[in-house]
Protein backbone atom coordinates (compact mmCIF):
# COMPACT_ATOMS: atom_id res chain seq x y z
CA UNK A 1 0.00 0.00 0.00
CA UNK A 2 1.59 3.45 -0.81
CA UNK A 3 2.00 6.66 0.99
CA UNK A 4 0.75 9.79 -0.02
CA UNK A 5 1.61 12.98 0.85
CA UNK A 6 -1.51 15.46 2.10
CA UNK A 7 -1.53 18.92 2.86
CA UNK A 8 -4.90 19.86 4.50
CA UNK A 9 -6.30 22.64 6.70
CA UNK A 10 -8.10 21.88 10.13
CA UNK A 11 -10.17 24.09 11.59
CA UNK A 12 -7.78 26.91 9.93
CA UNK A 13 -4.75 24.73 10.90
CA UNK A 14 -2.50 23.26 8.37
CA UNK A 15 -1.47 19.79 8.28
CA UNK A 16 1.17 17.84 5.98
CA UNK A 17 1.00 14.18 6.60
CA UNK A 18 1.91 11.26 4.81
CA UNK A 19 -1.23 8.76 5.05
CA UNK A 20 -2.21 5.46 3.69
CA UNK A 21 -4.10 5.22 0.56
CA UNK A 22 -6.94 3.42 2.29
CA UNK A 23 -7.36 6.09 4.98
CA UNK A 24 -10.54 7.80 5.98
CA UNK A 25 -10.61 11.12 6.71
CA UNK A 26 -12.53 10.16 9.77
CA UNK A 27 -9.38 7.98 11.07
CA UNK A 28 -7.35 11.27 10.31
CA UNK A 29 -9.38 13.02 12.77
CA UNK A 30 -9.67 11.21 15.54
CA UNK A 31 -6.49 9.31 15.70
CA UNK A 32 -3.83 11.07 14.11
CA UNK A 33 -4.97 14.53 14.87
CA UNK A 34 -6.37 13.68 18.16
CA UNK A 35 -9.93 15.34 17.14
CA UNK A 36 -12.29 13.34 18.39
CA UNK A 37 -15.09 15.27 18.95
CA UNK A 38 -15.96 13.85 15.32
CA UNK A 39 -17.69 10.52 16.27
CA UNK A 40 -17.71 7.17 14.35
CA UNK A 41 -21.19 5.76 14.50
CA UNK A 42 -22.39 3.47 11.45
CA UNK A 43 -19.09 4.13 8.85
CA UNK A 44 -21.31 3.64 5.82
CA UNK A 45 -23.11 7.04 5.87
CA UNK A 46 -26.27 6.71 6.79
CA UNK A 47 -25.98 8.05 10.49
CA UNK A 48 -24.23 11.27 10.00
CA UNK A 49 -22.50 11.00 13.43
CA UNK A 50 -19.32 11.64 11.47
CA UNK A 51 -20.61 14.88 9.71
CA UNK A 52 -17.57 17.22 8.92
CA UNK A 53 -17.51 20.78 6.72
CA UNK A 54 -15.29 19.88 3.58
CA UNK A 55 -14.70 23.08 1.52
CA UNK A 56 -18.11 24.30 2.42
CA UNK A 57 -19.90 21.26 2.37
CA UNK A 58 -21.57 19.22 4.92
CA UNK A 59 -20.07 15.78 4.00
CA UNK A 60 -19.38 12.32 5.85
CA UNK A 61 -16.26 11.80 6.85
CA UNK A 62 -16.21 8.18 7.00
CA UNK A 63 -16.92 8.54 2.94
CA UNK A 64 -13.45 10.73 2.45
CA UNK A 65 -10.34 9.41 2.26
CA UNK A 66 -7.62 11.70 3.30
CA UNK A 67 -5.70 11.16 0.36
CA UNK A 68 -8.46 12.95 -1.56
CA UNK A 69 -8.15 15.91 0.80
CA UNK A 70 -5.23 17.86 -0.67
CA UNK A 71 -5.65 21.28 -0.22
CA UNK A 72 -9.01 20.84 1.48
CA UNK A 73 -10.52 22.44 4.44
CA UNK A 74 -11.98 20.75 6.76
CA UNK A 75 -14.06 22.23 9.71
CA UNK A 76 -14.73 20.02 12.77
CA UNK A 77 -16.85 20.37 15.90
CA UNK A 78 -13.28 21.68 17.57
CA UNK A 79 -13.41 24.36 15.65
CA UNK A 80 -16.95 25.71 16.47
CA UNK A 81 -16.28 27.49 20.04
CA UNK A 82 -14.26 27.34 22.80
CA UNK A 83 -15.54 26.71 26.06
CA UNK A 84 -14.78 30.00 27.66
CA UNK A 85 -16.98 31.12 24.20
CA UNK A 86 -19.01 29.12 22.69
CA UNK A 87 -20.24 28.95 19.46
CA UNK A 88 -24.35 30.63 19.50
CA UNK A 89 -25.13 27.20 18.54
CA UNK A 90 -23.56 25.55 20.95
CA UNK A 91 -25.28 28.31 23.21
CA UNK A 92 -28.43 27.33 21.53
CA UNK A 93 -27.81 23.46 22.56
CA UNK A 94 -27.25 23.90 25.95
CA UNK A 95 -30.27 26.44 25.98
CA UNK A 96 -32.75 24.17 24.69
CA UNK A 97 -31.54 20.72 26.20
CA UNK A 98 -30.87 19.42 22.59
CA UNK A 99 -28.17 17.03 23.99
CA UNK A 100 -29.26 13.85 25.25
CA UNK A 101 -26.66 11.01 24.53
CA UNK A 102 -24.40 13.89 23.05
CA UNK A 103 -23.50 10.97 20.48
CA UNK A 104 -25.04 12.79 17.25
CA UNK A 105 -24.33 16.35 18.58
CA UNK A 106 -21.45 16.87 17.16
CA UNK A 107 -22.74 16.24 13.69
CA UNK A 108 -26.07 17.85 14.59
CA UNK A 109 -23.99 20.92 15.37
CA UNK A 110 -21.84 20.63 11.88
CA UNK A 111 -25.00 20.18 9.99
CA UNK A 112 -26.59 23.31 11.62
CA UNK A 113 -23.61 25.22 10.77
CA UNK A 114 -23.46 24.16 7.05
CA UNK A 115 -26.84 25.12 6.99
CA UNK A 116 -26.80 28.34 8.50
CA UNK A 117 -23.62 29.08 6.55
CA UNK A 118 -25.57 28.79 3.31
CA UNK A 119 -28.89 30.28 5.01
CA UNK A 120 -29.28 32.20 7.87
CA UNK A 121 -32.32 32.32 8.05
CA UNK A 122 -33.75 29.05 7.22
CA UNK A 123 -37.21 28.25 7.86
CA UNK A 124 -38.35 25.25 10.28
CA UNK A 125 -38.93 22.86 7.04
CA UNK A 126 -35.13 23.99 6.08
CA UNK A 127 -34.16 23.02 9.43
CA UNK A 128 -35.32 20.17 9.51
CA UNK A 129 -33.79 19.47 5.94
CA UNK A 130 -30.49 20.47 6.78
CA UNK A 131 -30.03 18.36 9.53
CA UNK A 132 -31.83 15.06 8.18
CA UNK A 133 -28.58 13.69 7.88
CA UNK A 134 -28.28 12.87 10.88
CA UNK A 135 -29.70 10.55 12.95
CA UNK A 136 -30.53 11.14 16.89
CA UNK A 137 -31.65 7.90 18.47
CA UNK A 138 -32.20 9.25 21.38
CA UNK A 139 -35.23 10.69 19.31
CA UNK A 140 -34.63 14.11 20.50
CA UNK A 141 -35.20 16.32 17.19
CA UNK A 142 -37.62 18.76 18.54
CA UNK A 143 -35.05 20.07 20.91
CA UNK A 144 -32.66 20.47 18.74
CA UNK A 145 -35.01 21.82 16.03
CA UNK A 146 -35.55 24.60 18.67
CA UNK A 147 -32.15 25.17 19.45
CA UNK A 148 -31.19 25.59 15.71
CA UNK A 149 -33.98 28.31 14.93
CA UNK A 150 -32.76 29.65 18.28
CA UNK A 151 -29.31 30.11 17.20
CA UNK A 152 -30.41 31.55 13.37
CA UNK A 153 -32.62 34.33 14.94
CA UNK A 154 -29.48 35.27 17.36
CA UNK A 155 -27.30 35.55 14.48
CA UNK A 156 -29.41 37.51 12.15
CA UNK B 1 -10.58 -1.62 4.69
CA UNK B 2 -9.19 -3.39 1.93
CA UNK B 3 -5.54 -2.42 0.90
CA UNK B 4 -4.82 -0.93 -1.74
CA UNK B 5 -2.73 1.83 -3.52
CA UNK B 6 -4.53 5.29 -4.02
CA UNK B 7 -3.60 7.10 -7.40
CA UNK B 8 -4.61 10.74 -7.94
CA UNK B 9 -4.23 11.32 -11.90
CA UNK B 10 -4.51 15.16 -12.98
CA UNK B 11 -5.84 14.51 -15.93
CA UNK B 12 -8.57 12.69 -18.09
CA UNK B 13 -5.47 11.19 -20.31
CA UNK B 14 -3.16 10.27 -17.23
CA UNK B 15 -6.62 8.44 -15.89
CA UNK B 16 -7.13 6.46 -19.09
CA UNK B 17 -3.58 5.37 -18.91
CA UNK B 18 -4.10 3.95 -15.86
CA UNK B 19 -6.80 2.39 -16.28
CA UNK B 20 -5.23 0.85 -19.41
CA UNK B 21 -2.47 -0.25 -16.59
CA UNK B 22 -4.71 -1.53 -14.92
CA UNK B 23 -6.96 -3.44 -16.21
CA UNK B 24 -9.71 -5.15 -13.86
CA UNK B 25 -7.29 -4.24 -10.56
CA UNK B 26 -8.75 -0.67 -10.42
CA UNK B 27 -11.61 0.83 -9.09
CA UNK B 28 -12.85 4.06 -10.00
CA UNK B 29 -13.00 6.41 -6.96
CA UNK B 30 -15.34 9.67 -7.06
CA UNK B 31 -17.70 10.73 -4.07
CA UNK B 32 -17.15 7.11 -2.71
CA UNK B 33 -20.54 7.24 -1.37
CA UNK B 34 -21.06 4.04 -2.51
CA UNK B 35 -17.49 2.55 -3.68
CA UNK B 36 -16.07 3.19 -0.08
CA UNK B 37 -18.84 1.10 1.55
CA UNK B 38 -17.56 -1.95 -0.61
CA UNK B 39 -13.94 -1.27 0.30
CA UNK B 40 -15.04 -1.23 3.28
CA UNK B 41 -16.94 -4.21 3.58
CA UNK B 42 -14.20 -6.04 1.09
CA UNK B 43 -17.35 -7.57 -1.09
CA UNK B 44 -16.91 -8.22 -4.64
CA UNK B 45 -13.17 -6.32 -4.36
CA UNK B 46 -10.89 -9.42 -4.41
CA UNK B 47 -9.27 -8.26 -7.45
CA UNK B 48 -8.74 -5.19 -6.29
CA UNK B 49 -5.12 -3.59 -5.73
CA UNK B 50 -5.70 0.10 -6.93
CA UNK B 51 -7.85 2.54 -6.41
CA UNK B 52 -7.66 5.68 -8.85
CA UNK B 53 -9.07 8.93 -7.31
CA UNK B 54 -10.79 11.22 -10.25
CA UNK B 55 -12.03 14.36 -7.84
CA UNK B 56 -9.01 16.14 -9.14
CA UNK B 57 -10.16 15.79 -12.92
CA UNK B 58 -12.41 19.41 -12.58
CA UNK B 59 -12.67 19.33 -16.24
CA UNK B 60 -15.24 16.13 -15.26
CA UNK B 61 -17.23 18.32 -13.49
CA UNK B 62 -20.29 20.64 -15.45
CA UNK B 63 -23.45 21.38 -16.58
CA UNK B 64 -23.63 22.83 -20.08
CA UNK B 65 -26.07 23.57 -22.74
CA UNK B 66 -24.91 23.20 -26.23
CA UNK B 67 -26.91 21.62 -28.61
CA UNK B 68 -28.14 19.05 -25.64
CA UNK B 69 -27.88 19.33 -22.31
CA UNK B 70 -24.70 18.03 -20.76
CA UNK B 71 -23.51 16.60 -17.40
CA UNK B 72 -19.94 15.87 -16.22
CA UNK B 73 -19.70 12.88 -14.33
CA UNK B 74 -18.40 14.46 -11.62
CA UNK B 75 -21.18 16.75 -10.89
CA UNK B 76 -22.59 16.02 -7.73
CA UNK B 77 -26.24 14.89 -6.98
CA UNK B 78 -26.28 17.97 -5.14
CA UNK B 79 -25.34 20.20 -7.91
CA UNK B 80 -27.80 18.74 -10.21
CA UNK B 81 -30.58 18.79 -7.81
CA UNK B 82 -30.04 22.54 -7.38
CA UNK B 83 -28.85 23.70 -11.32
CA UNK B 84 -31.22 26.26 -12.66
CA UNK B 85 -30.79 25.34 -16.23
CA UNK B 86 -31.59 21.72 -15.26
CA UNK B 87 -34.49 22.66 -12.95
CA UNK B 88 -35.98 24.66 -15.86
CA UNK B 89 -35.26 21.92 -18.73
CA UNK B 90 -35.30 18.60 -17.24
CA UNK B 91 -36.90 19.14 -13.91
CA UNK B 92 -37.48 15.58 -13.67
CA UNK B 93 -33.87 14.78 -12.96
CA UNK B 94 -33.33 17.26 -10.70
CA UNK B 95 -36.48 16.52 -8.60
CA UNK B 96 -34.74 12.72 -8.49
CA UNK B 97 -31.54 14.23 -7.38
CA UNK B 98 -33.02 16.45 -4.51
CA UNK B 99 -34.47 13.07 -3.23
CA UNK B 100 -31.38 10.76 -2.76
CA UNK B 101 -29.57 10.07 0.34
CA UNK B 102 -29.01 12.85 3.01
CA UNK B 103 -27.48 16.32 2.42
CA UNK B 104 -24.10 14.65 3.28
CA UNK B 105 -24.78 11.94 0.56
CA UNK B 106 -25.79 14.13 -2.27
CA UNK B 107 -22.88 16.61 -1.84
CA UNK B 108 -20.30 14.06 -1.96
CA UNK B 109 -21.96 11.44 -4.77
CA UNK B 110 -21.72 12.52 -8.03
CA UNK B 111 -24.12 11.65 -11.09
CA UNK B 112 -21.48 9.73 -12.83
CA UNK B 113 -21.26 6.81 -9.97
CA UNK B 114 -24.99 7.16 -9.61
CA UNK B 115 -25.64 5.68 -13.21
CA UNK B 116 -22.08 3.62 -13.31
CA UNK B 117 -22.64 1.91 -9.65
CA UNK B 118 -25.97 0.78 -11.37
CA UNK B 119 -27.85 0.28 -8.13
CA UNK B 120 -31.44 -0.80 -9.44
CA UNK B 121 -32.93 1.76 -6.77
CA UNK B 122 -30.19 5.00 -8.38
CA UNK B 123 -32.81 7.79 -7.92
CA UNK B 124 -31.21 9.58 -11.04
CA UNK B 125 -31.15 6.70 -13.74
CA UNK B 126 -35.02 6.59 -14.29
CA UNK B 127 -35.32 10.42 -15.10
CA UNK B 128 -32.49 10.45 -17.10
CA UNK B 129 -33.95 6.87 -19.04
CA UNK B 130 -37.07 8.75 -19.53
CA UNK B 131 -35.48 12.02 -20.86
CA UNK B 132 -33.45 9.74 -23.43
CA UNK B 133 -30.26 10.13 -22.04
CA UNK B 134 -26.75 8.54 -23.94
CA UNK B 135 -23.55 8.43 -22.23
CA UNK B 136 -20.07 8.80 -23.53
CA UNK B 137 -17.44 5.93 -22.34
CA UNK B 138 -13.78 6.79 -23.54
CA UNK B 139 -10.69 4.97 -23.55
CA UNK B 140 -7.22 5.18 -24.00
CA UNK B 141 -7.39 5.93 -27.78
CA UNK B 142 -10.45 5.59 -28.37
CA UNK B 143 -14.60 6.48 -27.31
CA UNK B 144 -18.11 5.51 -28.04
CA UNK B 145 -21.91 6.20 -27.20
CA UNK B 146 -24.27 4.43 -25.62
CA UNK B 147 -27.95 4.53 -24.75
CA UNK B 148 -28.05 5.02 -21.33
CA UNK B 149 -30.32 2.01 -21.22
CA UNK B 150 -28.31 -0.54 -23.10
CA UNK B 151 -25.57 0.77 -21.01
CA UNK B 152 -26.97 -0.15 -17.72
CA UNK B 153 -27.68 -4.27 -18.79
CA UNK B 154 -28.95 -5.51 -15.01
CA UNK B 155 -28.65 -4.67 -11.07
CA UNK B 156 -25.10 -3.39 -10.72
CA UNK B 157 -24.06 -4.60 -13.94
CA UNK B 158 -23.18 -2.06 -17.52
CA UNK B 159 -21.43 -2.51 -20.46
CA UNK B 160 -18.74 -0.20 -18.88
CA UNK B 161 -15.31 -1.71 -19.77
CA UNK B 162 -12.03 -2.58 -17.76
CA UNK B 163 -10.56 0.37 -19.27
CA UNK B 164 -12.96 2.95 -20.02
CA UNK B 165 -14.15 5.71 -17.94
CA UNK B 166 -17.86 7.43 -18.52
CA UNK B 167 -17.16 10.75 -19.36
CA UNK B 168 -20.36 12.80 -20.07
CA UNK B 169 -24.07 12.07 -19.68
CA UNK B 170 -26.28 14.08 -22.55
CA UNK B 171 -29.84 14.73 -23.35
CA UNK B 172 -31.98 16.67 -25.24
CA UNK B 173 -33.90 19.42 -23.39
CA UNK B 174 -37.43 18.81 -22.64
CA UNK B 175 -39.92 20.81 -25.18
CA UNK B 176 -41.74 23.92 -23.45
CA UNK B 177 -44.80 21.46 -23.91
CA UNK B 178 -43.29 18.39 -21.90
CA UNK B 179 -44.20 18.00 -18.64
CA UNK B 180 -43.05 15.70 -16.09
CA UNK B 181 -43.73 13.67 -12.56
CA UNK B 182 -41.20 12.23 -9.93
CA UNK B 183 -42.43 9.68 -7.46
CA UNK B 184 -40.88 7.36 -4.67
CA UNK B 185 -41.20 5.34 -1.85
CA UNK B 186 -38.57 4.74 1.27
CA UNK B 187 -39.14 3.83 5.02
CA UNK B 188 -38.09 7.15 5.33
CA UNK B 189 -37.70 10.40 3.75
CA UNK B 190 -34.15 10.89 4.20
CA UNK B 191 -31.52 8.57 4.38
CA UNK B 192 -33.43 5.69 2.84
CA UNK B 193 -33.09 3.96 -0.49
CA UNK B 194 -35.96 4.08 -2.56
CA UNK B 195 -38.04 0.76 -2.46
CA UNK B 196 -39.68 1.79 -6.01
CA UNK B 197 -39.57 5.34 -7.86
CA UNK B 198 -41.25 6.43 -11.07
CA UNK B 199 -40.13 8.98 -13.61
CA UNK B 200 -42.96 10.25 -16.19
CA UNK B 201 -42.71 11.94 -19.02
CA UNK B 202 -45.51 13.68 -20.95
CA UNK B 203 -45.83 15.73 -23.98
CA UNK B 204 -49.20 17.35 -24.62
CA UNK B 205 -50.52 19.59 -27.72
CA UNK B 206 -52.16 22.48 -27.55
CA UNK B 207 -55.56 20.86 -26.86
CA UNK B 208 -54.00 18.42 -23.73
CA UNK B 209 -53.81 15.33 -25.78
CA UNK B 210 -51.23 13.11 -24.81
CA UNK B 211 -48.56 12.73 -27.80
CA UNK B 212 -45.74 11.48 -26.25
CA UNK B 213 -45.07 9.48 -22.87
CA UNK B 214 -42.07 8.02 -21.45
CA UNK B 215 -43.23 5.76 -17.78
CA UNK B 216 -39.17 4.43 -16.38
CA UNK B 217 -39.48 2.91 -12.68
CA UNK B 218 -36.88 1.92 -10.69
CA UNK B 219 -36.00 -1.25 -8.58
CA UNK B 220 -39.30 -2.92 -9.90
CA UNK B 221 -37.88 -3.94 -13.89
CA UNK B 222 -34.06 -6.03 -14.17
CA UNK B 223 -32.59 -3.11 -16.13
CA UNK B 224 -34.09 0.81 -16.28
CA UNK B 225 -35.82 0.91 -19.33
CA UNK B 226 -39.49 2.24 -20.20
CA UNK B 227 -42.84 0.57 -20.01
CA UNK B 228 -43.88 0.69 -23.81
CA UNK B 229 -47.76 -1.13 -22.71
CA UNK B 230 -47.99 1.48 -19.95
CA UNK B 231 -47.15 4.33 -22.18
CA UNK B 232 -49.03 3.55 -25.07
CA UNK B 233 -52.15 3.72 -22.58
CA UNK B 234 -51.76 7.24 -22.34
CA UNK B 235 -50.76 8.77 -26.38
CA UNK B 236 -53.88 10.34 -28.08
CA UNK B 237 -55.89 10.50 -24.91
CA UNK B 238 -56.39 13.30 -22.51
CA UNK B 239 -55.79 10.82 -19.76
CA UNK B 240 -58.05 10.47 -16.57
CA UNK B 241 -57.62 8.80 -12.98
CA UNK B 242 -59.01 5.47 -14.49
CA UNK B 243 -56.57 5.60 -17.22
CA UNK B 244 -53.69 6.90 -15.25
CA UNK B 245 -54.27 3.48 -12.85
CA UNK B 246 -54.58 1.52 -15.87
CA UNK B 247 -51.33 2.81 -16.75
CA UNK B 248 -50.27 1.85 -13.19
CA UNK B 249 -51.44 -1.66 -13.33
CA UNK B 250 -49.48 -2.13 -16.53
CA UNK B 251 -46.12 -1.08 -14.84
CA UNK B 252 -47.09 -4.04 -12.62
CA UNK B 253 -47.47 -6.53 -14.89
CA UNK B 254 -44.55 -5.62 -16.38
CA UNK B 255 -42.97 -6.07 -12.97
CA UNK B 256 -44.34 -9.15 -12.44
CA UNK B 257 -43.68 -10.35 -15.88
CA UNK B 258 -40.22 -12.09 -14.30
CA UNK B 259 -42.03 -14.49 -11.58
CA UNK B 260 -43.58 -13.66 -8.59
CA UNK B 261 -41.52 -13.16 -5.14
CA UNK B 262 -43.29 -13.26 -1.22
CA UNK B 263 -43.08 -9.17 -1.33
CA UNK B 264 -44.57 -9.53 -4.93
CA UNK B 265 -48.52 -8.70 -3.34
CA UNK B 266 -47.26 -5.57 -1.53
CA UNK B 267 -45.42 -4.43 -4.60
CA UNK B 268 -48.03 -4.34 -6.66
CA UNK B 269 -50.42 -1.86 -5.17
CA UNK B 270 -47.31 0.52 -4.30
CA UNK B 271 -46.15 0.59 -8.05
CA UNK B 272 -50.04 1.09 -9.26
CA UNK B 273 -50.20 4.17 -7.10
CA UNK B 274 -46.86 5.31 -7.50
CA UNK B 275 -47.26 5.62 -11.16
CA UNK B 276 -50.70 7.17 -10.99
CA UNK B 277 -49.45 9.55 -8.84
CA UNK B 278 -46.24 10.70 -11.07
CA UNK B 279 -48.89 10.77 -13.82
CA UNK B 280 -51.36 12.62 -11.88
CA UNK B 281 -48.35 15.28 -10.82
CA UNK B 282 -47.09 15.19 -14.58
CA UNK B 283 -50.30 16.68 -15.71
CA UNK B 284 -50.86 19.01 -12.79
CA UNK B 285 -54.42 18.10 -12.15
CA UNK B 286 -56.07 17.36 -9.13
CA UNK B 287 -58.28 14.01 -9.07
CA UNK B 288 -58.85 14.01 -5.44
Amino acid sequence: MNKLPVTLTVNGREYNLKVDGNERLLDTLRQRLGLTGTKEGCGVGECGACSVILDGNLVNSCMVLTGQCTGARVETVEGLGTAAKLHPLQQAFIDYNAVQCGFCTPGMLMAAKALLDKNPHPSEAEIRQGLSGVLCRCTGYKQIVDAVNAAAGEEG
Amino acid sequence: MLEFNLFRPQSLQETLDLLAEFKGTARVLAGGTDLLISLRAKEGMEDVRNVIDITGLQELAFIQERDLLEIGPLTTIAQVAEDSVLRQNAGVLAEAAAAVGSPQIRNRGTIGGNVVNAAVCADTVPPLVALGATVKLERKGGSRWLPLDQFITGPNRTQLAEDELLTKIAFAKLPANASWGFMRLARREALAIARMNVAVIIVRDGQGKVEHARIVPGSVLSRPTGVPEAEKLLVGTHPDEALAHQAGEAVAAAMTSSGRRWSTPYKEPAIIALTERAIKQALEVEWR
